[in-house]
């Protein structure tokens, strides 16, 4: 007799060769369904992977959006020595020698420049002041000079002259400078010509080296003197400035350091404050927009993660039920052969945690290259895509996720293996009811709980607001999967002796069996994500333009230098004779706000301006911020003649003070004709050479030297009538008559007059009359032009007005500051949320009309000329402007910012969305076409038996197809409503719409036309599902199917 | 193992209560039987399956279970192998009574000690996998329960299966299934192997083929092997066979011929062919005789409260000898 338990054990390898060939037997067996499990773990473990991936590229791309395109000086450390104290270059090279660094040995700052400067004065060979610049020394500026001729200074006594400096001064190279510094005179030889470089250059950190000719008065400002640094040797050191820049390094800097870096600068401030040493930067408001953006992007992608995770794992779930259900038999077995709990789990488990073992890395891999093409898309070029512990945390999570899944679609299986199943499915559709009901009420509960957050009513950023479409789609599609079946009830009921078979079948097997409407959910899910992300793009995409344009102002928008003896808005005006192309812009930024000045009669042609509640159209605010005005009146050349006639004599002779300014240079002077005589006569006046180039009349006032002194008591005032018969200029070939409008009485204007005696302006063909009130001791009575309206009317934002008219009177009527710093009347009686290119607290008036009304130099307002699309790159524009010494400094463009809104955090996460919407529905189909196919062994028995009693196979198709119908239309239906309520409840408080700066009107309308395509392709790809679905079922359904099931 | 094998180790016969002993080392596992009773309950009623069996069956005996479709043989094949538990009555399986065996334990008895094969080969394999592989698969239990098994590929070899051990089992024939459907069955080295109809979708070549194996199964490995099914050509190739009519132990056969069997509770199945003789109530005089036992018809005018018995076509002699298969065997 043979005992078998006396034979050797099994052999190790031998048992491995087994344990594996067996593993890949079954495999290969259920080859379909295990594919498409693997699949769709796979698509878990890329959704899950893909979010992190793609957040850590993002994080670091909002890093590098926001703080590489600012110029070194908005983002780098300026040392300076504490205020009034001196300390030495060298000192100060010291005490920056160790500059912090990273943890990873990589420096937190580039090279820093040093910098010494002190005010001179150019000496004439007399000793005379020929002009005033600064004499400077900067470490590396030899690098960053354009020689035209010579070379960079190499010692202590050798300056470098910028090319029109040299010209002006009427020097070259070899020629001897004398500059005065303080007390010191140094003398020093040219050794070589620069060209005046770009202030763009990061290299000069925005200062302003190259200021030639900007001296508002004489001596002239010259371009700086580069000197070496030991030339400071030979100053006091009372007499040098002294400061560092240092240059933060911020396109090596990675989104992972920017704690440490805060701290390390936070450490260094206070290091050098300790050493006397101020340090500043800019570089924090900076990271605290890119904090805010990543933790913004952080959350509404982890909420778009979540959603599409769910999702996979619910298909999971389902698939992974599915094969279980095919692998009864060997769990059957297993319980025959007497297996532990523990083996049936290992043989229910074996082939999932092989597939999942395969789709892991495969998964993590397709989530990164996903995330690798949205960042190669959407993110900037220089970020890299890395595989961070986040990634992996989630790829393993995700992995323990799905075999969770399986395991618990597995338990069912086993139930059937132990023969329990009949117990348990009762048990199991409770559970399963109020389960669902628990899943539709948390849904409605976090959706009450958004909406009382504010999502839904008011614009508040909320980035949960994007868990929405999925919390809706789930409770629409279970209530619908619920619902579905009861309704097929009763309809069947209704068909119940109809000649319609096929629909009578297809009603019947909705009702009765649940797992089939179930799929609606998925589909639903799918959909509802789909139909939100494609709405929220299109919606966010359509007011990206509309902000970017608004930001912007203009299509395109030149900030340009110009000279001083150029007429800016004139110049403009030539370089765009059809007037719909290019439009002069005056800004100036004072602690009021802003004031923005545009020409408007180019501002409906030119400006990006969408209507906003307060204000009407483009058109009907430029008529407003243009009114009939009389034409100014421009004065030029060396002398002036008035005509006047006066009417009345006076003991005591008038004058007349004619108050006019200079356009060109932004001054006024006043020139006095008189004392005026009784008649007509004629006056002259020397212009002082302030009038070569034009000159504009602002005023004429008279002045009465009073009553003579025995009648002081009795007379105080006088009448002074006087008409102006004609002004005249002389401009070389002798006196001509000026366009001053004298016989028009409206073109001029009482501007000045004393309480209770007003002056009177009419008019005659011979001339203007006016009769001045003249009251002593108080402001001299005066006339000016009506070129200027009164009040210029005034476009201003909320903030401007409530802080203006928050007094008492509610007027419109007040002043702002104008361009030149003087105030500016105006009636801001069209109040706007924002106004376009200077946002919500600033003011927008007529460019001419603000320059007519300027009474001082005029101080840096940036000059802007503003292009309509109409001009395209506008570059014979520009070529124009040059030809009138205006130069183009920077350009700003709507695509420019258009492509920077795209870069915003909040916009990069809810790209992901796209992604995930097409993932869903990709996945819904395939959910729906693997669940017809792995049952349709079952499904070809049940035709096949179905035909052999006479259905035709037409009404089986049919009946299929209006089973598999029902099932997607409602998924659809359900998807598309919940997708749309969605996006209409929740987009107002995503964070990509929320963090748009105020302006025009935000549109939320929804996309109908996307949304239809969508459902439409969605419906598309069912559709196909469906086909091939009840295609592949029909092919099964050969009459031996009914041979094997009998048996 | 031919059929004079169980006869020269003694095995049989056996009669009256047995005490469950303890299973004899190297040899196969005892089984007794005692009242089984066995419900299928639905939602709506319940079917009796089994209605008092009492069974012995020797550690190494070979038995066939025999009767028509319905009567029970499975479902008494499914008791032995603890895959449910009776109603009532005791099971023995190697002195263990299933009843009081955890679910744990009834486990491992399958793993290690009851090798089953089912209806249909099919229903017995893993059909993607290869002859070797399923016996592995079928060991499995028993290797976690650290009970030395075979290398599967020898198990296949000591039955003359090598040539089965790399084949897919979709891919060979129903014989070949069921060869190595038996084999799995012994995979774990069981001493107990429950074979149901092992022969119900053969030809007579793979019958007699899958017949040759059963008796090298109990031959080679000393396990005990019971074999149910309603083939009179494999039962008269197996030296006992036990006879279930409505849920009980009506005959047992042994070397052909039949015989009935007096329960534990004293009740004796009659043959259909008797009962014809002798309705259900039919009231009978037992005389003890040196030789055996005669049972008479009750004298008519004694009096009774039951319908008379036949008067025509009773082949009973008063006072004459009671037909073949009423008489005892001698102990």
């Amino acid at each position: 007799m043979l005992d078998l338990r006396e034979q050797p054990a099994l052999r190790r390898n031998g048992l491995m060769r087994i344990r594996l060939g067996l593993l890949a037997n079954a495999l290969h067996w259920r080859a379909g369904s295990s594919s498409v499990f693997c699949l769709v773990a796979l698509l878990a473990v890329a959704a899950a992977t893909a979010g992190p991936v793609y957040l850590a590229a993002a994080d670091q791309s909002v890093l590098e959006h926001v703080v590489i395109p600012p110029p070194p000086d908005a983002t780098g450390l300026l040392v300076n020595p504490q205020p009034g104290l001196h300390t030495s270059l060298a000192q100060v090279r010291e005490d920056l020698r160790a500059l912090p660094r990273s943890s990873s040995g990589r420096p937190f700052f580039g090279r820093v420049i040093f910098a010494e400067i002190a005010e001179s004065t150019i000496l004439g060979p007399a000793g005379d002041p020929l002009a005033v610049s600064d004499m400077v020394s900067r470490s590396q500026v030899c690098a960053h000079l354009a020689f035209t001729r010579g070379q960079c200074p190499t010692g202590p006594a050798e300056v470098a002259l910028s090319t029109r400096s040299a010209s002006y001064l009427r020097l070259g190279v070899g020629s001897v400078v004398r500059l005065s510094v303080g007390s010191s005179v140094l003398r020093f030889k040219v050794s070589g010509l620069y060209r005046a470089g770009s202030l763009s250059a990061p290299y000069w950190w925005g200062s302003d080296y190259f200021l030639f000719g900007s001296a508002q008065s004489p001596p002239p400002r010259m371009d700086d003197l580069f000197v070496d640094p030991s030339a400071f040797v030979r100053l006091p050191p009372a007499q040098v400035a002294v400061n560092a820049d240092v240059p933060v390094a911020t396109s090596a800097l990675l989104s992972t350091q920017v704690p440490a870096f805060r701290q390390a600068l936070r450490n260094e401030e206070v290091h050098l404050g300790s050493l006397d040493l101020d340090a500043n930067s800019g570089i924090g408001s900076y990271l605290d927009e890119v904090t805010s953006q990543q933790q913004a992007m952080t959350t509404t992608v982890a909420v778009i993660d979540l959603q599409l995770l769910i999702l996979v794992l619910m298909v999971l779930f389902g698939i992974a039920g599915r094969v279980a259900a095919q692998r009864d038999q060997d769990l059957d077995l297993a319980n025959l052969r007497g297996l532990s709990r523990r083996s049936l789990w290992a043989v229910a488990m074996r082939e999932p945690l092989a597939l999942m073992i395969v789709a892991a890395p495969l998964g993590a891999f397709v989530g990164w290259l996903v995330a690798f093409a949205m960042a190669r898309t959407e993110l900037v070029a220089r970020v890299t895509v890395g595989f961070d512990s986040l990634a992996f945390a989630a790829a393993l999570a995700a992995s323990v996720a799905a075999v969770g899944a399986t395991a618990a679609a597995s338990r069912r299986a086993l139930q059937r293996s132990a023969g329990r199943a009949a117990t348990l499915s009762r048990r199991d559709a409770a559970l399963r009811l109020t389960g669902e009901a628990f899943v539709v009420a948390l849904a409605f509960a976090a959706l009450v709980q958004l909406s009382a957050s504010g999502v839904g009513t008011k614009a508040r950023s909320q980035p949960l607001a994007a868990l929405a479409p999925g919390l809706i789609a789930l409770a629409v599609g279970l209530v619908a999967a619920r619902v579905v079946p009861l309704l097929c009830r009763i309809w069947g009921n209704m068909k119940r002796y109809s000649p319609q078979i096929g629909l009578s079948l297809a009603l019947r097997r909705v009702a009765r069996q649940s797992s089939i409407i179930r799929q609606s959910v998925v589909i639903a899910i799918a959909v509802s994500l789909a139909c939100f992300a494609v709405a929220g793009f299109w919606i966010d995409r359509s007011n990206r333009d509309l902000q970017a344009a608004f930001l912007v102002g203009a299509n395109r928008v030149l900030t340009v230098s110009v000279p001083g003896n150029v007429d800016f808005v004139q110049a403009v005006r030539d370089a765009d004779p059809s007037g719909h192309e290019a439009m002069a812009v005056e800004v100036e930024a004072n602690q009021q706000g802003t004031l923005l000045a545009v020409d408007a009669a180019r501002f409906a042609s030119v400006a990006a301006w969408e209507s906003q509640p307060g204000a009407g159209t483009a058109a009907a605010l430029a008529r407003y911020l243009n009114p009939h005005v009389a034409p100014a009146v421009i004065i030029q050349g060396d002398n002036i003649e008035v005509t006047a006639d006066l009417r009345a004599a006076l003991q005591q002779k008038p004058s007349l003070v004619l108050g006019i300014y200079n356009e060109q240079y932004g001054a006024a002077s006043s020139f006095t004709v008189g004392p005026l005589s009784f008649g007509r006569h004629e006056y002259f006046d020397s212009l002082q050479g302030d009038c070569v180039s034009a000159c504009r009349l602002t005023s004429i006032t008279a002045t009465w030297p009073g009553p003579p002194i025995q009648k002081t008591a009795t007379r105080q005032s006088a009448t002074i009538p006087v008409e102006i018969q004609k002004i005249a200029e002389d401009d070389g070939p002798g006196y001509l008559p000026v366009s001053a409008g004298l016989s028009h009485a409206g073109s001029w204007r009482v501007t000045q007059e004393a309480p209770g005696a007003p002056s009177m302006i009419s008019s005659s063909p011979s001339g203007l009359l006016v009769s001045f009130d003249y009251v002593i001791g108080q402001a001299p009575p005066a006339v000016a032009p009506a070129d200027v309206p009164v009040s210029l009317p005034a476009v201003v934002t909320d903030t401007v007005a409530s802080l203006q008219t928050g007094g008492p009177t509610g007027s419109t009527l007040y002043s702002v500051l104008n361009l030149d710093g003087s105030l500016l009347p105006i009636n801001g009686a069209v109040h706007v949320a924002a106004i376009p290119s200077v946002g919500t607290n600033a003011v927008m008036v007529d460019l001419t009309d603000a320059l007519r009304d300027e009474t001082l130099p005029d101080i840096d307002s940036t000059r802007q000329v503003w292009l309509s699309a109409a001009a395209g790159s506008g570059a014979s524009i520009v070529r124009r402007l040059r030809h009138d010494g205006i130069g183009v400094i920077s350009v700003s463009t709507v695509r420019s910012f258009e492509s920077a809104f795209g870069q915003d955090g909040p916009t990069l996460a809810f790209d992901l969305f796209l992604v995930v919407g097409l993932e869903s529905a990709l996945l819904a189909t395939g959910s729906i076409l693997f669940s017809v196919v792995s049952a349709s062994r079952e499904r070809a028995v049940e035709t096949v038996a179905l035909r052999s009693v006479g259905l035709p196979r037409r009404t089986l198709v049919g009946a299929m197809a209006r089973e598999l119908g029902i099932v997607c239309a409602t998924g659809l239906v359900a998807g598309v409503v919940a997708g749309a309520a969605a996006a209409r409840f929740s987009l107002h408080s995503v964070p990509e719409f929320t963090g748009l700066s105020p302006g025009p009107t935000l549109d939320f309308n929804l996309p109908l036309l996307w949304i239809v395509l969508v459902t439409a392709a969605a419906a598309g790809l069912l559709a196909l599902a469906v086909i091939v679905s009840i295609g592949l079922v029909t092919a099964a359904a050969t009459p031996d199917k009914l041979r094997i099931s009998q048996r | 193992m031919s059929a004079m094998t169980g006869a020269k180790r003694g095995l049989w016969p056996r009669r009256g209560p047995t005490t469950p002993g303890s299973r004899q080392p190297g040899r196969g596992l005892d089984v007794h039987c005692n009242a089984v009773v066995h419900l299928y309950a639905s939602e709506s009623s319940q079917v009796v399956a089994l209605r008092g069996v009492d069974l012995d069956i020797d550690s190494g005996e070979m038995l066939a279970l025999l009767g028509p479709s319905g009567t029970g043989k499975s479902t008494l094949l499914r008791l032995l192998s603890g895959i449910i538990r009776p109603t009532a009555g005791q099971i023995f399986v190697g002195g263990r009574n299933l009843r009081e065996l955890s679910a744990r334990e009834l486990r491992t008895l399958r793993a290690t000690e009851i090798g089953i094969v089912r209806q249909d080969a099919g229903t017995n394999l893993l059909p993607y996998a290869s002859g070797e592989e399923n016996v592995w698969f079928a060991q499995i239990g028993a290797r976690r329960a650290r009970h030395p098994v075979m290398d599967p590929a020898d198990v296949l070899e000591q039955l003359d299966l090598g040539s089965l051990a790399a084949a897919r089992v979709n891919g060979l024939s129903g014989g070949e299934q069921q060869l190595v459907a038996l084999a799995v069955g012994v995979a774990a080295s069981p001493n107990l192997l429950l074979v149901d109809e092992p022969t119900s979708q053969l030809d007579t070549v793979e019958r007699d083929a899958a017949i040759a194996l059963l008796h090298a199964i109990n031959e080679r490995f000393g396990s005990t092997v019971v074999i149910v099914t309603h083939d009179p050509e494999v039962a008269a190739a197996i030296p006992r066979t036990v006879t279930i009519r409505d849920g009980r132990v009506g005959a047992e056969g042994r070397h052909g011929e039949e015989f009935a069997v007096v329960g534990r509770d004293g009740s004796v199945q009659l043959p259909p062919d008797v009962l014809e003789l002798l309705p259900p109530n039919t009231l009978l005089r037992i005389h003890r005789r040196l030789d055996g036992v005669d049972l008479r018809l009750a004298e008519p005018e004694e009096p009774s409260t039951h319908p008379a018995p036949p008067t025509t076509g009773m082949p009973v002699r008063p006072g004459g000898k009671a037909p073949a298969g009423t008489e005892a065997v001698p102990q």
